[in-house]
């Protein structure tokens, strides 16, 4: 059963073409990766996916076609929430503001406090450090809180945009950790990196983009091993 | 010393005015990065909504008030549907023209519905005066002007509330943080973007009703009203709320001190001495914050 379904997709900054027809799938309780170079259009197929660019082609979520024209707000309420390249925390917010917005479609009666609970059991320095303003976090600390604001968003999908850009290698694999544990929660997973090593061990299937198109894909453990791969991406 | 005290007072009462105007700048501003040349105008239909409402229908200052800001804010809610919307998308420059040319569409409408001929606001609320002895002499006190601070600081708290306790206050400010974040939260920029303006005349509406009867109304009004109040915003620092006020009430409080104690043939020229000074030594305004961009 899939959760997510591309095909044909299309889609343009001005004249500048970036996107040539993608087809993706993504199973239901899987974790999906997309690895390509800088600049091959992943962060760009994310921003169609949650609507903040327009688009041609189709994207079905969970059997339902969803045209360009609806709104990132809509999609937002469907469950489908990403987590953005560089973090993209509010700077001047509190960290518990920055978590309320994260509860932002979630209706008035919802009760926030105990999904709060959740998150600060799984990261519990942002408990700690809950009253101090987001852009004064550490590097990984804002990533905590954006993974922790996108889950009080209530995902289906989750779609992480290179999520351990610039962080310590140690930062890093405790990132990889709460996305597995997160994945065994239910929650299926589009994971966008260049650490292209570590997202083919973490993911379940794999997609090579390449200048806007699908080069490749397969099992991950599978892509792991393909010849092209190792020398592009795994350095040899 | 009797003098200084009055003068203060009218001075605060002005500069609550600017700074009424001036939030609606910088509100606009901290959400679009953007000035809007129109501000001043939707004061000036606050005005002549105000003196309709009160005199044709003579209804209760209370409701001349709310309905003043309701009906103006509606014109800006149509204004924005056809002729900013369209341009969000687009370079900001489009925008900021749309709105440059929407200050004289607005002019020549109230000139076609309320004439060009001046109008009197009848004083609405208590326009007496008292007095309160001191030292051997006695201060006036103009009512007006203490109802104009009173509503002023009741708008201020409501906004600030607003701002800071409520879903949408905090989706506004979040946009002005991060547009891409916050609609990646769900929160419908837009309907954002739609919110600001109407935030934005609706307190330049009470304004306009607020100094209408102290002045007198026409459909030029607003342009003068509204470079003060965008030089108080820019003092302030842009964007900045706590700014616009504390910029308002000092252009208003320099202006009446200039007026008293120097001439008053010159009191506007006061205004942009302060304006660039303050701007020489803090270009960021006396709150804004020096622009740090972060990868
Ligand atoms: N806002 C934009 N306007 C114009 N071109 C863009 C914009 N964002 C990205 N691009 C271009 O689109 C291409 C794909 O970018 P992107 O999707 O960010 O790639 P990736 O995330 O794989 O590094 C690049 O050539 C980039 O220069
Ligand atoms: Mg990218």
């Amino acid at each position: 059963m899939s959760i997510l379904k591309i095909e044909g997709l299309h889609a343009a900054y001005g004249s500048t073409k970036v996107l040539n027809g993608i087809d993706l799938d993504i199973a239901e309780g899987q974790i999906i990766t997309i690895v390509g170079s800088n600049g091959a259009g992943k962060t760009t197929l994310l921003s169609c996916i949650s609507g903040l660019i327009p688009y041609t082609g189709s994207i079905t979520f969970r059997g339902e076609s969803i045209s360009s024209n609806v709104g990132s707000d809509e999609r937002v309420k469907r469950g489908i929430i990403q987590v953005p390249e560089g973090r993209q925390v509010f700077a001047e917010f509190s960290v518990l503001n920055n978590l309320k917005m994260g509860a932002y479609t979630l209706p008035r009666n919802e009760k926030i406090a105990p999904m709060l609970e959740e998150i600060y059991k799984l990261f519990p320095r942002l408990n700690e450090r809950k009253n101090q303003k987001a852009g004064s976090l550490s590097g990984g600390e804002q990533q905590m809180l954006a993974l922790g604001r996108a889950l009080l968003s209530k995902p289906q999908l989750l779609m992480l945009d290179e999520p351990s850009m610039g962080l310590a290698p140690v930062v890093v694999i405790d990132i990889f950790k709460t996305i597995r544990k997160l994945n065994e929660r239910g929650i299926s997973i589009l994971l966008v990196e260049q650490n292209a090593k570590l997202a083919l061990k973490v993911a379940d299937y794999a997609y090579v983009m390449e200048n806007g198109r699908i080069s490749l894909s397969g099992v991950a453990s599978e892509i792991a091993e393909d010849e092209k791969v190792r020398a592009a991406y795994l350095g040899g | 010393m009797v003098m200084l005290i009055q003068a203060l007072l009218s001075g605060v009462a002005q500069g609550a005015i600017y700074a009424l105007i001036a939030l609606g700048y910088s509100v606009i501003y901290r959400t679009l990065n953007m000035g809007h040349f129109a501000q001043g105008e939707f004061y000036m239909l606050g005005a002549f909504f105000g003196v309709w409402l009160f005199t044709k229908l003579n209804l209760p200052p209370i409701i001349v008030f709310i309905a003043s800001g309701l009906l103006t804010s509606l014109v800006m809610l149509v204004m924005e549907r056809l002729a900013y919307r369209p341009l969000y998308t687009r370079s900001v420059m489009g925008l900021l023209i749309s709105t440059l040319g929407m200050q004289y569409v607005i002019q020549t409408i109230a000139k076609i519905v309320w004439g060009s001929d001046v109008k009197r606001f009848p004083p609405m609320l208590d326009d007496s005066t008292v007095y309160i002895p001191f030292q051997d002499n006695r201060i006036a006190i103009s009512m007006q002007s203490l109802w104009v601070i009173g509503v002023c600081a009741i708008l201020l708290l409501a906004l600030t509330l607003f701002l800071t306790k409520t879903k949408t206050g905090l989706a506004m400010s979040a946009v002005s943080m991060n547009r891409k974040a916050a609609a990646l939260m769900g929160v419908n920029i837009n309907t954002v973007i739609t919110s600001t303006f109407i935030i934005a005349a609706f307190l330049a509406a009470i304004a306009g009703v607020l100094m209408g009867p102290l002045y007198s109304v026409s459909f030029t009004m607003g342009s003068g009203i509204g470079t003060k109040a965008l030089t108080a915003a820019v003092m302030g620092g842009f964007g900045s709320l706590p700014g616009a006020v504390l910029g308002g009430l000092l252009l208003g409080v320099v202006e009446t001190l200039g007026a008293l104690y120097i001439s008053s043939a010159y009191k506007d020229l006061f205004s942009f001495i302060v304006l660039i000074s303050i701007l020489f030594l803090r270009p960021q305004g006396l709150f804004g914050q020096a622009k740090v961009t972060k990868v």
